[in-house]
């Protein structure tokens, strides 16, 4: 993990940097926070996963934003959270920090993320040097894994056979729901025959 | 007894619809009637009062958000289809109508339990509900020059064997007709005429006429009829208020636009100026003696979902402020010259009329004799084709509708 470093800018405030990368706008934070939250769609739900808490302003203007939302903070660099509870807001309820994939796919974070398929949400500035963990994280979040949407689809008493598997985990790019779609008509399993039309209905949407 | 109808398209295609829904209401008038609309169009819920008991809404836009949006869990949009359809599936119901045959609403038909199924729908990856001659004929054609003189909503009916009469609403109204209406833009930029030449048409409607000229606009276009005309000559509305402006219009100028189709639910004079993709000889207005104007360019009518394939917007270029102008007159009774001098004048346009008969249904007549054999061909294939589907289906009838299987096309037959 590479280290944290912190400079003060004009307005007093300590901004985390990463492999000279800031983790925020140095020279106005706040307006970059309050940008970021008015462009996401806050619609999905009332539940959400935040990935990355970087410099922390734009947790705070979520939670100003939107002081009715449950969020779920997931981070993976130790060295940020002290600093946000010591400049930002001393309470941080709903926090995780994992330092791997794995860690995170063994949490309940991930379990409820995938159960209740919550939102998530990033300030790609936040990532830092970490955007390869960080991708990784949301890739799998999201069920677009092929780990991830086994789990999903077995939650569903769908199994995915052996070789949708294989070719499945050849490629890197996120799933879509046209591979999601793909796996159900090709698996045998009577859940899968009962949710095809579902599949169906989305896939059409995409075209 | 209660029936739900499905009809998952665009705006226009909800308002072609709305005879086939009055058509339902006259063949079970005790049953309660369901509708499964997109979210976006609750504000024509005001056509349909005392039709449809209750509607239903498919959130079409944050399902297909759901699909490619990266904040979105990929299986979000699974979860809420589930609820939907279970939420449906509480409900007894004795029939289940596909009135917009696509992919998408086969797809949701076979999730919707029901004891029949009218339309097609899917179940296991295979389509069903093909074995009516009529939606054979609407799902392989429409859209098609093959089924050029049926109409949407006339073709619809027969596929769904629901009845068809033509029956306008009355509307209220409570002023003397002295406003034109224009309708100026239209949901494809190559359907629309140039703002420009509906700037000069209504100068010289205010110049030569007493008629007050007015321009509809909904909220988001308002920026750009500003660029073109004066406030006082724009009326921009939401549809409910766009229909009463209609009901007391003397005449709407428009593209091919669902506000055309809503003038022709009230029976208002219509002058459709026919360009890009617009299919006049299947989609014109559902109504007697609307105008069409096409302009006769050999490119014409281009693809739906195509980029119009010419350096310069021909079939716009072509149709002149002078000629729109002339037939708006003659459509207000301004100028006694008859439709067949102003379509021999008018060479460069195919200057058409819609009518419904009793026997024939909707037919489009060309008002010009020079071009008239080639659109009386069109009626007569009509008649050959009716004769034959008709034929077809009383020899078929007796199997079930859910036992036949087929392909559909990508699209379904979607109204062009």
């Amino acid at each position: 993990m590479s280290i944290i470093s912190f400079s003060e800018n004009a307005e007093g405030y300590l901004i985390p940097f990463e492999d000279k990368k800031a983790l925020c706008d140095f020279s106005n934070p706040q307006e970059e926070a309050e940008r970021w939250v008015a462009s996401q769609n806050m619609t999905i739900s009332n539940e959400i996963v935040l990935l990355g808490l970087g410099a922390g302003f734009h947790l705070r203007a979520l939670k100003e934003a939107r002081s009715y939302l449950k969020i779920h903070v997931i981070e993976c660099r130790d060295q940020l959270l002290p600093i946000y509870k010591k400049q930002i807001q001393s309470q941080v309820e709903n926090y995780s920090c994992f330092h791997s994939l794995e860690a995170l796919l063994d949490s309940e974070v991930f379990e409820t993320t995938l159960i209740k398929s919550l939102p998530v949400y990033f300030l790609r500035s936040s990532w830092g040097a970490q955007d390869d963990l960080f991708y990784s994280f949301w890739n799998n979040l999201t069920g677009r894994s092929v780990y991830a949407i086994a789990k999903h689809f077995a939650s569903l008493g769908i199994e995915i056979d052996e070789g949708t598997l294989v070719s499945l985990k050849q490629s890197e790019r996120p799933l879509t729901i046209k591979d999601a779609t793909e796996i159900i008509i090709k698996s045998e399993s009577s859940a899968a025959k009962e949710s095809r039309g579902y599949f169906e209905t989305l896939r059409e949407l995409l075209r | 007894m209660i029936i739900l109808g499905i009809s998952l398209l665009r705006l226009g295609d909800l308002v072609l619809q709305r005879p086939l829904i009055e058509g339902l209401r006259k063949k079970h008038p005790q049953c309660e009637i369901h509708m499964l609309i997109n979210k976006q169009f609750t504000h024509v819920e005001f056509l349909f009062e005392g039709l449809v008991d209750h509607f239903i809404y498919f959130d079409r836009e944050s399902l297909q958000k759901s699909c490619g949006e990266r904040e979105y869990n990929i299986l979000w949009g699974y979860h809420q289809l589930k609820v939907l359809v279970e939420e449906l599936n509480h409900i007894p119901y004795e029939a289940v109508y596909n009135f917009t045959h696509t992919r998408l609403t086969a797809h949701l038909m076979g999730l919707i339990k029901a004891r029949h199924r009218i339309g097609i729908y899917s179940y296991e990856g295979r389509f069903y509900g093909l074995n009516n001659p009529w939606i054979q004929f609407f799902n392989n054609y429409f859209g098609r020059p093959e089924a050029a003189g049926f109409h949407y909503t006339e073709l619809l009916a027969r596929a769904l064997a629901i009845p068809l009469q033509q029956k306008f609403l009355k509307g209220n109204r409570t002023v003397a007709q002295q406003t034109v209406l224009i309708q100026g833009l239209t949901s494809d930029s190559k359907k629309n005429w140039e703002l420009s030449k509906f700037q000069s048409l209504v100068r010289s409607l205010e110049k030569e006429t007493l008629f007050e000229v007015k321009v509809l606009g909904a909220p988001f276009e308002r920026e750009l009829l500003n660029k073109v005309f004066a406030d006082k000559n724009l009326l921009i509305c939401d549809f409910k208020e766009a229909a009463i402006a209609l009901q007391n219009c003397a005449l709407l100028i428009t593209g091919d636009t669902s506000i055309k189709h809503l003038g022709a639910l009230y029976d208002v004079p219509i002058l459709e100026l026919a360009l890009g993709s617009s299919q006049p000889l299947q989609v014109g207005a559902y109504s007697n003696n609307s105008i069409i104007l096409q302009s006769r360019v050999t490119c014409g009518p281009c693809g739906h979902s195509q980029k119009c394939s010419q350096p310069i917007h021909r079939c716009g270029e072509t149709l002149s402020v002078a000629a729109v102008y002339e037939a708006a007159r003659i459509q207000l009774n301004l100028k006694r010259m008859d439709w067949e001098n102003f379509s021999n004048e008018h060479s460069e346009l195919n200057t058409l009329r819609t009518q419904i008969h009793g026997v024939m249904g909707w037919s489009v007549q060309c008002l010009s004799l020079t071009e008239k054999y080639k659109f009386d061909e069109v009626i007569q294939k009509k008649t050959m084709v009716v004769e034959e589907l008709n034929r077809q289906a009383t020899i078929s009838k007796g199997e079930s509708y859910e036992r036949r299987i087929g392909k559909l096309s990508v699209n379904g037959a979607e109204a062009p």
